[in-house]
């Protein structure tokens, strides 16, 4: 997902010595305070003294830059407080992480980032860890959609990874342009879109919305099983998508900058937290449905534990850091997307501008919201990954 | 003294082989062994998000590349885009090179540099550059509308085979007017000046003095431009649009989607071979046609 610069402010004599002023009255007050707080209102760095290890020296990142928490105020502020510092190495994709671990190019990487389409081939690929759920103590503050065991992040009942954010794919459009609403995927088959399009090519994320539009999967809930009887059916459908494209982007960042330059009057694959990145970038006509008729993929974004990680305890501080309300809505105000924690919409209320608290409220992992979903690698009864991305090239290139 | 002479001269050739050896074993070691293997690996045994490739050795790979109908579109994508690309970086190239050799004098290396600098622009930049260049309200369009030329933005300048085919050309250019350039250097104003005394006409003149000449350069150029051209995947991905697909990008998502290395080499492989069976006819071509002696014919 794309990034959001943080905003800096420049700090002037005056406020610079009102912000002294105040953390000497603070400092005074401060046995005061915490003999009157008491231990029940536990978050941020509080937590990490009774459950999990602190954070301290170097947490080796690899994967997707921007999803690292580096510029989110609170998670650096406990970095810089704990002692330790991030070293991130940035991937293209979840794609390219899995490769450099299979190639051997990711030993000692401590914290991993993902998705929950990747989670089972992650742990294939003996990529992660287990994690303990009792040195994750913040594990409580997750809302109840992202509870049990039966969910992506659980491997045969055990937890590899921990969510941190959700965006569903939705449709996205400039209302200068486009004067009606899209809120069914089937409009992007209407001819009045004809050549203004901007389409982000994703095969997987394709064939998740195609199945969705169509009815096609065989569970709803699990969009990324098609049978091969309906190849046919998502083909047919994205055949007629297909003359209403203008441009291809390789990133959603990319589309944002199709939508600046207005090349596109709507985008194929989009997320909701889109139209607060596009206004940042100074284009407030954006608009999304957040969620689009008949439903649609949600990729909810995870992270892991190395399998080699040498300072495994920090990643857990971490993790718990993340799941923290403040640090949480902050980071999904960062990357404009939906929290998996409660409290974090009042803790950060400006993240009901980037998505209003209630659009996904008990509907992830549902047929209307189903998690994003890689299809298979092999299989005699779904459209496997290979001919899917074979079907897709013809569909859209040739 | 002839012996001495013999002596000399083997002593300096096999310094002058010593000397090469470092740059032949650079080649090797960064072009001829990672060629290699992706070229075992079109022959070993995959899949989808394997992101590896491992033997039995197989010939599945291959085949599936010669026998899928569906690959005739890359096969013409792919000529397409490199042989437009060549084409017209020779049409356009052909007169800058010669413009610098005969006209530009004292600016002479002032442009040779530019040329360069030109060359060692971000090529990404260059990219999203195109897209600013050639959108609908971009600087083309823009001015044609003030001109009165256009009575609405031309939504074909960008995100079709033309704007790849432009943004491709730009990026090569500066490299074919350097080779042609290096073509035109043994070209004698005298012998143009001779021919004109013998009465040969300006068409004559190309034909039997300047083509002669720069021929293999010229050749070399447009091998050099349409590789490049044709195994280009992020041009049509950043400035294409629907049916532009290529085997450079089928490769591309054999590796970096699919996660399938021995399918993703099959058609790199492909389109390398392809791609040098291409410049080979044109080496040919320039043979059969006489044009490759480096003297005016």
């Amino acid at each position: 997902m794309g990034s959001r610069p943080d905003t800096a402010t420049g700090i002037t004599r005056r406020v610079a010595l009102r912000r002294a002023g105040s953390g000497a009255v603070l400092l005074t007050g401060l046995p005061t305070l915490l003999a009157a707080c008491g231990d029940d209102e536990e978050t941020g760095a509080a937590a990490t003294s009774t459950g999990p290890p602190k954070a301290k020296g170097v947490i080796d990142y690899l994967g997707v830059e921007g999803e690292d928490g580096k510029g989110v105020r609170s998670l650096e502020r406990y970095l810089s407080r704990s002692g330790a510092r991030l070293q991130s190495t940035y991937t293209a994709a979840p794609a390219e992480t899995l490769q450099r671990f299979k190639s051997g190019r990711a030993d000692g990487v401590d914290l991993v980032d993902f998705s929950n389409a990747q989670v089972a081939q992650f742990h294939a690929a003996d990529v992660m860890q287990e994690i303990d759920p009792e040195r994750v103590p913040n594990l409580k503050n997750l809302s109840a959609d992202y509870r049990g065991t039966d969910k992506p992040w659980y491997v045969d009942g055990k937890l590899y990874a921990i969510p941190y954010y959700n965006g569903p794919f939705t449709p996205v459009w400039d209302t200068r342009a486009v004067s009606k609403p899209i809120t069914s995927w089937d409009q992007y088959r209407e001819p009045s879109l004809k050549g203004r399009l901007g389409f982000y090519s994703s095969p997987e994320g394709t064939l998740n919305i195609a199945a969705i539009a169509t009815g096609a999967a065989k569970d709803p809930t699990r969009p990324g099983e098609v049978p091969k009887a309906k190849l046919g059916d998502v083909s047919r459908w994205l055949e007629d998508v297909v003359p209403n494209v203008r441009s291809f982007a390789p990133s959603l960042g990319d589309l944002v900058n199709q939508f600046k330059a207005r090349e596109i009057d709507a985008a194929f694959g989009g997320w909701a937290g889109f139209a607060g990145i596009a206004a940042l970038a100074g284009v407030n006509t954006i608009s999304y449905t957040a969620l689009p008729s008949p439903g649609a993929p949600a990729a909810v974004e995870v992270w892991s534990v190395g399998r080699d990680a040498d300072n495994a305890d920090s990643v857990l501080a971490y993790m718990n850091q993340v799941l923290d309300p403040r640090a949480n809505g902050e980071l999904n105000l960062f990357l404009a997307g939906g929290p998996s924690v409660d409290g974090a919409y009042e803790a950060v209320p400006d993240l009901e501008k980037v998505l209003p608290k209630d659009a996904y409220a008990g509907k992830l992992g549902t047929a209307e919201l189903p998690y994003l979903q890689l299809p298979p690698a092999e299989s005699d009864e779904f459209i496997t990954s290979e001919e899917w991305t074979a079907k897709f090239t013809e569909l859209i290139g040739a | 003294m002839a012996a001495a002479r013999v002596a000399t001269r083997r002593r300096r050739r096999s310094w002058l082989v010593l000397g090469g050896l470092p740059a032949a074993g650079v080649v090797a070691a960064l072009a001829v062994a990672p060629a290699l293997v992706l070229l075992s690996y079109a022959f070993m045994t995959g899949g989808a998000e394997q992101y590896d490739a491992a033997p039995p050795f197989t010939l599945g790979n291959v085949g599936d590349v010669l026998s899928d109908d569906a690959n005739l579109s890359l096969v013409r994508n792919t000529l397409i885009q490199g042989g437009a690309v060549a084409a017209i970086g020779i049409a356009l190239g052909v007169p800058m090179a010669y413009w610098i050799h005969f006209h530009a004098g004292r600016a002479r290396p002032w442009v040779l540099v530019l040329l360069v600098c030109a060359f060692l622009q971000s090529y990404l930049v260059r990219l999203y550059a195109f897209r600013t260049i050639l959108g609908e309200r971009g600087i083309v369009n823009e001015t044609l509308l003030r001109l009165g030329i256009a009575d609405e933005p031309a939504s074909w300048l960008l995100f079709t085979r033309f704007s790849v085919i432009v943004a491709l050309v730009h990026i090569t250019l500066p490299i074919t007017v350097l080779l042609l350039y290096v073509g035109f250097r043994p070209l004698d104003r005298r012998y143009i000046e001779l021919s004109d005394d013998l009465g040969a006409s300006a068409i004559g003149r190309w034909r039997y003095v300047v083509l002669p000449l720069i021929a293999p350069a010229a050749a070399s150029a447009a091998i050099l431009a349409f590789l490049i051209a044709a195994l280009d995947y992020v041009t049509p991905s950043l400035l294409g649009g629907p049916g532009l697909a290529t085997f450079a990008i089928k490769a591309r998502s054999g590796f970096q989607e699919l996660g399938n290395y021995p399918d993703g080499a099959a058609y790199a492989w492909a389109a390398l071979l392809g791609c040098a069976f291409v410049g080979a006819l044109l080496l040919l071509a320039v043979r059969v046609a006489g044009l490759n002696r480096q003297e005016p014919a």
